[in-house]
């Protein structure tokens, strides 16, 4: 009999059977579909969240147009963008002996369809005699006059309103210049050319006469403490009496504490050209440029020099370095130019030197080293890993008698040791782990870290130097020379620049007040030769009380007043006004020199040396006249520091700049066009020239702010939704393989 | 031997589609710990901040961080309540936004500017809705809150721009919003200025 119960559908071929079972699916299969609907919703969460966010409105307050990638740079103003001003730089500098004459062309290019005022702010090497400003439109040349400072700006105001091209040049500090340019009109240029002097630095390094000339491009930003202008106002008052001081230079800064200058851009590449001639008046052993790429020239006495591919960024500051041969090194020059019935002299002498092998000569006191080191925001990138590296190389040359201390500052400061410690292993190791963790950043508060080297008394028996590691990026360098002068005692201040471009008139200042030396690193490869260099001054004995006597028959105003004290490797330098008192143009003498040392010994010894004028000197050479100028302007502003009263200081400034027709802090120059160029009705639109940002500084990286959440969910919705569809189509196919 | 390479061979397709179904499990899997992460560590660290506003000093908000709370930031009109981390590296922007430490911290006593970034699809999705005239605020450690006004934005293109401290606060984020995929050269910025007390007062 047919029993149903006994009835097996799976025992019948598939294919055979009639009912339409419906087999129930898997568990797995049920989460599956679960999981694949749960993520469609998903997806359309995320598209539909995507739309949501496309509707971002950012038409509003833009502070750069969308055109990124264009390479052009726009600047906003008060009717829209307006394309920036193109800048070109065209130096030409003329080298003989010690003296560089110097052209700088700086065209402004204005590629807008406005009329523009440009604003420029430059750096020149600290102790440039800037003697002369033409503006050039096209063929036209109008020489700018020179004028007391409140006038040629009163004169420039003048003209930019009336519609006149104008330009004006300021000093802002001794090494930071402004340039400004008035009604360039549209798709047109205006030049600015100015002449300066520049000296040639010279130094001997383990022996051999170095001659160096360095034309910065580019400024590292400054900065000026917030509570700068109280500070300042207040140190003033006590020590002049009278309230004036730097107040100028208070209100020059931003009262928000942002940089006085413009901040460098990245993308700026002002191109600057550059020729230069040298006649060294000495056979030559080398000649180089360190930090550029150059092509020399031999040309009979003479070397020309010019940029490998003719420009170049204005990103770090160019150097040429040249050595004589050995035996022809000079032990004293004299550099006659006269001018208007007068004779300047620009004299030069060797000091002595003294052993330096197997420390025979050297001092033999211990010593009591405090390194101060800028771990500042500035510094970061190449300046950081430099001024590290000089330090530690610094730590390895102290000797087992030295005492140490190292100080570390940015916004706040830290020392090491709360007091100097000896400078055994442990001290030591502990001081390099302390060099290796520092990292730039912050602001650039110098005094406090300065006043904690400086102001206590060193151990007994101890000499105490103080060394100090910066790229100088303060705008409070008068207060802080003030601070060096007054705290100084028995204490040296040594400066070691950092970097591609740092502030070199502070470094060479404040050594100057810290009766110490400086020296500059810009490239890595250079710490170990300088940071020895350095070392060996810091061990040599020291050339004080400098005492010249001119011949009895001149009348002589010599510059600087006070000759400062000179390290092993450092010349003398003095520049002269001389007027032979019989008028009889006869210069023929000696001049005598006598200084005082400390021998190895500790004794007292005294130098002395003669330089014997020649009957027959050439008396044309040239900008004599002008350094002479700019050294006494340097050597009254000087006076002013050290607390001489404000007007009177004035007063002599302005009467040796007009005369020498030099740029100083209280004069400027002034050129003006006669005739109007732009319509009354047409704006003037004011914009600020970027500089490059410096070489190997390194900027605030952007963070990297995105995650791949949103690319993870859409790849793994995709994919699952692929696979599930796989899964279904296979069995579909399977059914259809079932009932086919 | 021979009777795996027949059974691989015969299950290709089933091998295939289980291949596809790990990658997309694991891509959502990674997809949604980024999301948990960045939620569920604010809860964390909002416990760390508390303890930082008591002991006037940095608290780590669980044993192996490498970052700690420096700030709280709030768009009270969204309610957008964050803790800013100190660092903006990825190990930190994935639990908050970053404070990144060469920028000086918001309402420290000389104004350098300081810089704050996020992830764009995480804490710092707001500021796609941000408007100059909205007003944020900060606490810091010391426990004061500081008022900050949005006034401007902008696009940088981080092959052609620098990005520099400026007087007031930024936010950082990448641009634009949508993106899909990180590594994008564009960041949107947003500036904000502090308000001074009057303005505050004024503005109540």
């Amino acid at each position: 009999m047919f029993k149903f119960n006994t009835f097996k559908p799976h025992k019948i071929p598939k294919h055979l059977l009639m009912q339409n079972d419906k087999p129930s699916r898997p568990w797995w299969q049920k989460l599956m579909l679960f999981i694949f609907l749960g993520l469609v919703l998903l997806l359309g969460l995320a598209i539909a969240d995507m739309a949501r966010g496309e509707s971002v409105d950012l038409e509003w307050g833009r502070e750069y147009p969308a055109q990124l990638g264009s390479g052009t740079l726009l600047l906003k103003s008060s009717r829209g963008y307006a394309q920036a001003l193109h800048l070109n730089t065209d130096i030409k500098v003329k080298i003989n002996g010690m003296v560089a004459e110097v052209t700088m062309i700086q065209e402004f290019k204005n590629p807008s369809e406005d009329y523009l005022e440009g604003v420029y702010t430059f750096p020149l090497q600290e102790k440039t005699a800037v003697n002369g400003m033409t503006m050039i439109i096209g063929e036209r040349r109008i020489v700018g006059k020179i004028k007391e400072k409140k006038e040629a700006q009163k004169i420039y105001q003048a003209a930019k309103k009336a519609g006149k091209r104008a330009a004006l040049t300021q000093q802002q500090r001794p090494n930071l210049f402004q340039q400004k340019v008035a009604n360039i009109g549209p798709q047109q240029s205006i030049s600015v050319e100015l002449r300066y002097i520049q000296p040639v630095q010279l130094q001997l390094a383990n022996g051999v006469a170095q001659f160096s000339l360095r034309i910065p491009t580019t400024i590292t930003p400054r900065y000026t403490p917030a509570t700068f202008s109280a500070e300042a106002r207040e140190v003033n008052v006590a020590a002049s009496g009278w309230g004036q001081g730097d107040v100028a230079e208070v209100q020059a800064a931003d009262p928000r504490g942002a940089p006085l200058i413009n901040t460098p851009v990245n993308n700026v590449k002002n191109p600057m050209s550059l020729a230069i001639r040298l006649r060294a008046g000495l056979p030559l052993a080398s000649l180089q440029a360190p930090y550029h790429k150059t092509v020399i020239d031999k040309r009979g006495d003479q070397h020309e020099l010019s940029l490998l591919n003719g420009v170049d960024v204005m990103n770090r500051d160019f150097e040429l370095h040249w050595q004589p041969v050995a035996e022809q090194a000079p032990q004293a020059a004299f550099f006659l130019q006269s001018q208007q019935q007068q004779d300047f002299a620009l004299l030069m002498v060797q000091p002595p030197q003294f052993e330096d092998t197997e420390g025979k000569g050297l001092q033999q006191l211990p010593r009591e080293l405090i390194f101060i080191i800028d771990s500042s925001g500035s510094m970061g990138g190449e300046s950081m890993r430099q001024a590290k590296a000089g330090l530690l190389r610094a730590l390895d040359s102290l000797s087992a008698n030295d005492r140490f201390n190292i100080i570390e500052f940015d916004s706040t400061f830290q020392q090491l040791f709360a007091r100097p410690v000896a400078a055994s292993e442990v001290n030591l190791s502990r001081a390099q782990d302390f060099v290796q963790r520092l990292v730039a950043g912050g602001g650039t508060q110098m005094l406090k870290p300065l006043l904690a080297a400086l102001t206590p008394q060193a151990s007994p028996g101890y000499i105490k130097q103080v060394v100090f590691i910066t790229d100088g990026a303060v705008s409070n360098e008068a207060q802080l020379f003030k601070a060096i002068h007054e705290t100084l005692g028995q204490a040296r201040l040594f400066t070691v620049a950092i970097g591609s471009a740092p502030n070199s008139f502070f470094m060479r200042k404040a050594a100057q007040y810290g009766r110490g030396s400086y020296t500059s690193i810009t490239l890595a490869s250079e710490v170990e030769e300088k940071v020895s260099l350095l070392f060996q001054r810091l061990s040599s004995p020291v050339l004080s009380n400098i005492r010249i006597q001119w011949p009895q028959h001149l009348e002589v105003e010599a510059w600087p007043q006070r000759v400062p004290d000179l390290y092993a490797g450092e010349p003398l330098v003095v520049y002269a006004k001389l007027s032979d008192k019989n008028a009889s143009q006869n210069l023929a003498g000696e001049i005598k020199l006598e200084a005082d040392y400390i021998s190895a010994t500790g004794e007292r010894q005294r130098w002395y040396k003669t330089v014997v004028l020649a009957k027959q000197l050439r008396s044309d050479n040239r900008g004599i006249a002008s350094l002479w100028g700019r050294e006494k302007i340097a050597d009254l502003m000087d006076q002013k520091i050290r607390g001489a009263k404000a007007s009177i200081i004035r007063e002599q400034v302005l009467a040796v700049a007009l005369q020498q027709q030099l740029l100083s802090k209280y004069t400027s120059f002034v050129a003006v066009e006669e005739e109007p160029t732009r319509p009354q009705a047409k704006v003037l639109i004011k914009q600020q020239v970027a500089n490059s940002a410096v070489k190997g500084q390194q900027r605030i990286a952007y963070p990297a702010t995105a995650t791949s959440a949103r690319w993870n969910l859409i790849l793994g919705a995709t994919l699952l939704l692929l696979s599930l569809l796989g899964l279904f189509l296979k069995q579909a196919l399977k059914r259809r393989y079932c009932y086919a | 031997m021979r009777k795996l390479t027949h059974f691989l061979l015969k299950r290709s397709g089933s091998l295939l589609l289980l291949a596809v179904l790990l990658v997309a499990l694991s891509q959502l899997g990674q997809g949604l710990w980024i999301f948990a992460k960045a939620k569920l560590a604010q809860y964390l660290i909002a416990e760390s901040w508390q303890i930082s506003l008591a002991l006037k000093q940095p608290s780590k908000p669980w044993a192996w961080a490498d970052t700690w709370p420096v700030a709280r930031l709030q768009w009270p009109a969204e309610n957008v309540d964050l803790y800013v981390l100190a660092g903006a590296h990825g190990s930190s922007l994935a639990f908050g936004p970053g404070h990144l430490q060469q920028t000086s911290l918001p309402g420290s006593e000389q104004d350098l500017g300081a810089i704050i970034s996020g992830h764009r699809d995480t804490h710092f999705k707001f500021l796609s809705k941000i408007k100059p005239g909205h007003r944020i605020k900060i606490q810091t450690m010391d426990g004061v809150w500081h008022d900050y006004l949005i006034t401007t934005s902008r696009i940088d293109n981080i092959k052609q721009q620098t990005l520099q401290a400026l007087p007031g606060l930024q936010l950082v984020t990448c641009y634009p919003f949508d993106a899909l995929q990180a590594g994008g050269d564009l960041r949107y910025i947003v500036r904000a200025e502090k308000m001074t007390k009057l303005q505050t007062f004024a503005s109540l």
